[in-house]
């Protein structure tokens, strides 16, 4: 490819900032801001802007009207919405980037969990709203207690990966130790181990409080370039080597459960854009969904991390620790930092990219020229999106 | 990580109501379980998948070459998620489990409750059965739950 698409500037706002004292806009404002100041940009050199992630969640119907001009994309030839991960976002601007090579394309999105209902059944009650509404809503919004709908959901998948792989709930903890940890690391706090993990409260075995992600505040947003116009850039760019995105059936019931389907898809045509045969090799480290801990797993398994051998003996011989041959979710991954549900998708892209960078302080890894970050809808869907970035 | 409360915030919510239509499969579908406690569902001739919920299309074939066929209130447990607890960790009074069942014969699965059993006596894989509501309206919760089959 002669033109590729590369991603010049990166602008994330995340729960570790005083986000109570921003509002849904001004998050994406600075998200935005600090995106253009590290390319070195400025609004009037922004062609396109795409906006992803779900409307209902934001409680904001067209939500992308409201966000418009905090990613400077009012009266701009471009005003994309996209109702999925951020990470779509990125899909949808790669291909703006190819259709006009001269264009500087903004892509992003903003989650505010934190202005939802503060005893969080509105999220429940989201939950039980996106599924289909016929055969499976009226039995999931009738439960006793809704606030134990996700946790029973997620407890029904991962009851299903456990029984297919023979995974245990003692690996499940192994997982969310070394997430939390690796973010913890970087605080000099003290590493809670597996065994704390598996003190934490029970809410449908073998889902716990600290094996799912906490929900969080977040905004993101990455400014997209071509090859040709990076070079007149002082940014150091990263390239988006492969794109793959795919979803499932879209009846929960229907489909094989236990199984990552439509991530070993997704992985497999951005694979094949990058021209990646053996994953195991030729990644050098990911960032993975983790929302809950056997997601890991499982999409680590999807993703081809494991060549032949099982995805627990690699967890357990350390090959996605740290110091692994392929670190997973160094940053902390959603179980560490929290999960912007609709935006961290396009975070892991960033967290992938700033690395590749080297700009993630305190990481030093010799060998990470080639990274990927993999979304997942979350319960109760079935899609997921791969991207692929390197440093050439 | 805690996140700090804003000092001021403007309360809303937003609520509407729909009507959704269960399409021609569901009609039937719901009809035959309120009416006769028969489940149906329809088979695409082309590659023989019994779907269960029906639909009136194939989504793998994309045909709508489908014939009804009954299947039996049987079926096996793909897998089960229990609630023993509230969510500020208090033991239930009334435990629940919700199960996905595959109807014996049929390609696909429903997602419903799971009673007359502890989630200790559950395991994927086994035979299940549904226990019909008395009182039936035509909607999924006519089915009142899957339970273990008795020897």
């Amino acid at each position: 490819m002669t033109n590729r698409v590369c991603i010049v500037g990166i602008g994330v706002v995340e729960s570790t900032e005083n986000t109570a004292e921003m509002s849904h806009k001004d998050l994406l404002f600075y998200a935005t801001r600090r995106a253009l100041d590290d390319a070195g940009l400025e609004r009037k050199d922004i062609g396109g802007a795409i906006t992803a992630t779900f409307d209902f969640l934001e409680g904001r119907s067209l939500s992308n009207q409201y966000t418009l001009d905090s990613i400077g994309g009012v009266m701009k030839p471009c005003d994309l919405r996209l109702g999925e991960d951020g990470i779509y976002s990125l899909f949808a601007g790669y291909m703006e980037v190819m259709v006009d090579p001269g264009q500087v394309t903004v892509v992003a999105s903003v989650q505010k969990a934190s202005e939802r209902d503060p005893n969080g059944v509105g999220y429940q009650k989201l939950i039980a709203a996106t599924l289909e509404p016929i055969f499976s809503r009226p039995v999931c919004s009738s439960v006793p207690n809704p606030g134990s709908l996700e946790s029973v959901l997620a407890a029904m998948d991962a009851r299903a990966y456990l029984n297919r792989s023979g995974l245990t709930e003692q690996q499940l903890a192994k997982v969310a130790a070394k997430n939390i940890g690796n973010v913890i690391q970087h605080a000099n706090v003290s590493v809670p181990g597996p065994e704390d993990i598996l003190k934490s409260d029970l809410l449908s075995w073998p889902i716990r409080r600290l094996t799912s992600a906490k929900e969080s505040d977040a905004a993101c947003t990455l400014i997209l370039v071509s090859e040709k116009k990076a070079r007149t850039l002082n940014q150091d760019p990263v390239f988006i080597r492969g794109i793959g995105w795919c979803s499932g059936k879209s009846f929960l019931a229907s489909r094989e459960q236990g199984t990552a389907k439509e991530t070993k898809w997704a992985a497999s045509q951005a694979y094949h854009m990058a021209g990646i045969r053996c994953p195991e090799r030729e990644i050098d480290f990911a960032e993975v969904s983790d929302w809950y801990a056997h997601r890991e797993l499982m999409h680590c398994e999807a993703l081809g991390f494991c060549g032949a051998n099982s995805v627990g003996s690699c967890l357990d011989e350390g090959l996605f620790d740290r110091t692994g041959a392929l670190p997973v979710n160094a940053s902390g991954g959603l179980l560490g930092r929290g999960n912007a549900v609709g935006t961290s998708g396009l975070i892991r892209v960033a967290q992938v990219a700033r690395r590749i960078r080297s700009h993630n302080n305190g990481f030093k890894n010799p060998r990470a020229e080639i990274g990927l970050a993999h979304s997942w809808g979350g319960i109760p869907t079935a899609t997921a999106g791969v991207a692929i970035l390197g440093k050439w | 990580m805690k996140l700090k409360k804003p000092e001021m915030t403007i309360n809303g919510e937003i609520q509407i109501s729909y009507n959704w239509s269960p399409g021609k499969a569901g009609e039937r579908f719901f009809r035959d379980l309120r009416d006769h406690m028969k489940i149906m569902g329809t088979r695409c001739r082309k590659c023989s998948r019994v779907l269960v919920p029906p639909r009136i299309f194939c989504e793998e074939c994309f045909t709508d070459d489908m014939e009804w066929v009954e299947v039996e209130p049987k079926g096996t447990l793909a897998t089960f998620g229990d609630c023993y607890f509230s969510t500020d960790g208090k033991r239930l009074e009334k435990p629940w489990i919700l199960g996905i069942v595959r109807l014996n014969g049929s390609n696909g699965g429903l997602i419903h409750y799971i009673g007359e059993a502890t989630a200790e006596e559950l395991k994927i894989g086994m035979p299940m059965e549904i226990v019909f509501k008395e009182q039936r309206e035509g909607n999924i919760l006519d089915i009142l739950y899957f339970r273990p089959v008795k020897e």
